[in-house]
C-alpha cells in the first residue's frame, strides 16, 4: 500500500536516520484532502468560465466530479480564475476535446464500462480490451508483479475520444487516475496500445511520488532535484516500448527519441531493475551510487543539472567513452534503442 | 550536424533563451500575457518544426512543458500531455 504523507509535512522522527529515508519515501498522497478540494474548486469554475455556462456544462461539471478519483496530491499552483484567454488552435481543439469527454463519454476500465454516447463508440469497446491486456500482460511484463497488483488496486479511467487534426495523442491528468487517448479508425493497433501503456506508466510513477526526483548523498542529505520531465518522458517511452514490444506489438516510431535513448542506456549501465524502482517512486540514490562508481564521482549530478534530453544525452555519451564502455553495442542488441534515431 | 555540436551552436542557445524567458513570463503572467505568449511561442515552434526538425527534437520536450505550463495557469489542472 501506498503511504499517505505529505512532503515537506511528516512528522519528524527522533532518529535523523528514519527521518531522512521518511523524506526519501514521502510521497506526496491526498492527506491534504482540503487542498486538493480547492484545486478541483478552481477546475471546475476554470471549466464553467470557459465554457460559458449552461446545463450541458453542468452536467460536464457533475461528470468531471464524478470521473475524479483523486489518489494522492502533487505540488498545487495557487490559482486565481480570470477571463478566458484565447488559445493556439491546437490547445483550444484539446481542450474542447476534453470538455466533451467531461460531458459524458468514458469507459471505467478495468472494472466496468459505462455506457457512452462516444462519436468513437467501437473505439471504446476496443480502448477497454487494449487497457485489460496492458495491465494483465504488458506491464507485468516490465514491473512485475508488484504494480501490476498495485494497479489493479488503484484502477484508472480512460477515455477515447477522435483524433486531433489527424493526431493520435494521449492525456494524463497529475494526481488523478485518468488518461484520456485522442485516435481514429486510421490509426494502427500497435501505437494506440502503446500510446495507453505510456500514459499508464506515467500514471503509476506519479501515484508512487516518481515526479520528484530525489536521492540522499554520501552525507546523509536528501536532494529534491524535482520535477525533471525529460527524464520523466524518456523512461515512461523506454518502459512502455518495451512493454508492449513484450505483449507482441511493435509500435513504429519511438517519442522522446533523445531522453528515450539515454533512459535505454542508463538501464544498460546500472540494471534495469535498478533504473525502473527509482523512475517509480523518485528515488535515484541507487542509480547516483552505481553511475558514479562507474563513470566517475559527480557524474550523475552531471547529468541531472542537464537543460533537457539531448544535453544529458550527450553528457552521458562523453562519460561512457571516457571510461571506455561501448555503448553502440546497446543501440545494436536493444530493439527500443535501434528505434531511437537521433540524427546528425 | 551532431547531437553534440548542436547543443554548442548558436540557434540552440538562443532557443534555450527564448525558452527560459517564456517560461518566467508565463509565472508572472495574467491572462491577456498568456495569449500572446501562447501565439509567439507556437509560432516559433510550428516553424522550427517545419525547417529544423533535428533543432524540433530537442526542444520538443520543452515546448510541450510550457503548453503544459500554460493549462495549468488557466485551468488549475497539471496534466501531462503524449
Amino acid at each position: 500500500m501506498v503511504r499517505h504523507t505529505i512532503r515537506g509535512e511528516n512528522e519528524q522522527s527522533a532518529h535523523p536516520e528514519e527521518n531522512k529515508q521518511s523524506q526519501l519515501n514521502a510521497v506526496p498522497m491526498m492527506g491534504e484532502l482540503v487542498v486538493l478540494q480547492e484545486a478541483i474548486g478552481a477546475a471546475f469554475v476554470a471549466v464553467e468560465t470557459l465554457a460559458e455556462g449552461g446545463a450541458e456544462i453542468e452536467e460536464a461539471v457533475t461528470r468531471f466530479e464524478e470521473m475524479m478519483e483523486p489518489n494522492y496530491d502533487t505540488t498545487i499552483r495557487e490559482w486565481t480564475p480570470g477571463t478566458r484567454p484565447v488559445l493556439s488552435p491546437e490547445t483550444e481543439a484539446r481542450f474542447q476535446n476534453a470538455l466533451r469527454l467531461l460531458g459524458g463519454l468514458g469507459a471505467v476500465v478495468p472494472v466496468e464500462r459505462e455506457e457512452s454516447e462516444s462519436q468513437v463508440p467501437q473505439d471504446n469497446e476496443r480502448s477497454v480490451q487494449y487497457h485489460q491486456r496492458i495491465i494483465t500482460e504488458d506491464i507485468p511484463s516490465v514491473v512485475g508483479e508488484r504494480y501490476a497488483t498495485w494497479l489493479e488496486e488503484h484502477p484508472l479511467t480512460i477515455s477515447v475520444s477522435d483524433s486531433i487534426e489527424g493526431s493520435q495523442y494521449g492525456e494524463y491528468t497529475t494526481g488523478f487516475n485518468r488518461i484520456i487517448l485522442y485516435y481514429d479508425e486510421s490509426m494502427n493497433s500497435s501505437a494506440i496500445h502503446h500510446m495507453d501503456a505510456h500514459e499508464t506508466f506515467h500514471y503509476i510513477s506519479y501515484a508512487n511520488g516518481g515526479f520528484d526526483v530525489r536521492y540522499q548523498t554520501e552525507d546523509g542529505n536528501v536532494i529534491h532535484q524535482g520535477e525533471m520531465l525529460w527524464s520523466q518522458e524518456g523512461h515512461t517511452e523506454y518502459f512502455s516500448m518495451q512493454a508492449s514490444r513484450n505483449a507482441g506489438d511493435m509500435p513504429d516510431t519511438v517519442a522522446y527519441p533523445h531522453e528515450t535513448r539515454f533512459a535505454g542506456y542508463l538501464c544498460h549501465l546500472v540494471g534495469q531493475e535498478t533504473v525502473l524502482q527509482a523512475y517509480i517512486t523518485g528515488d535515484f540514490s541507487e542509480v547516483r551510487r552505481s553511475v558514479n562508481g562507474r563513470l566517475g564521482e559527480g557524474i550523475f549530478e552531471r547529468l541531472y543539472q542537464s537543460e533537457n534530453g539531448a544535453e544529458a544525452l550527450v553528457a552521458l555519451e562523453t562519460a561512457l567513452d571516457s571510461a571506455g564502455i561501448d555503448y553502440n553495442a546497446w543501440l545494436r542488441e536493444d530493439p527500443v534503442l535501434a528505434g531511437t534515431e537521433v540524427g546528425g | 550536424m551532431k547531437l553534440n555540436e548542436l547543443i554548442k551552436s548558436k540557434k540552440y542557445l538562443q532557443t534555450l533563451s527564448k525558452i527560459k524567458l517564456w517560461e518566467k513570463r508565463i509565472e508572472e503572467s495574467d491572462a491577456e500575457d498568456i495569449v500572446a505568449i501562447a501565439k509567439e511561442k507556437n509560432e516559433f515552434f510550428s516553424i522550427m518544426k517545419e525547417n529544423d526538425c533535428q533543432l524540433y527534437s530537442v526542444f520538443e520536450i520543452q515546448n510541450k512543458t510550457l503548453d503544459e505550463k500554460i493549462i495549468e495557469m488557466i485551468t488549475g489542472r497539471r496534466m501531462i500531455f503524449n
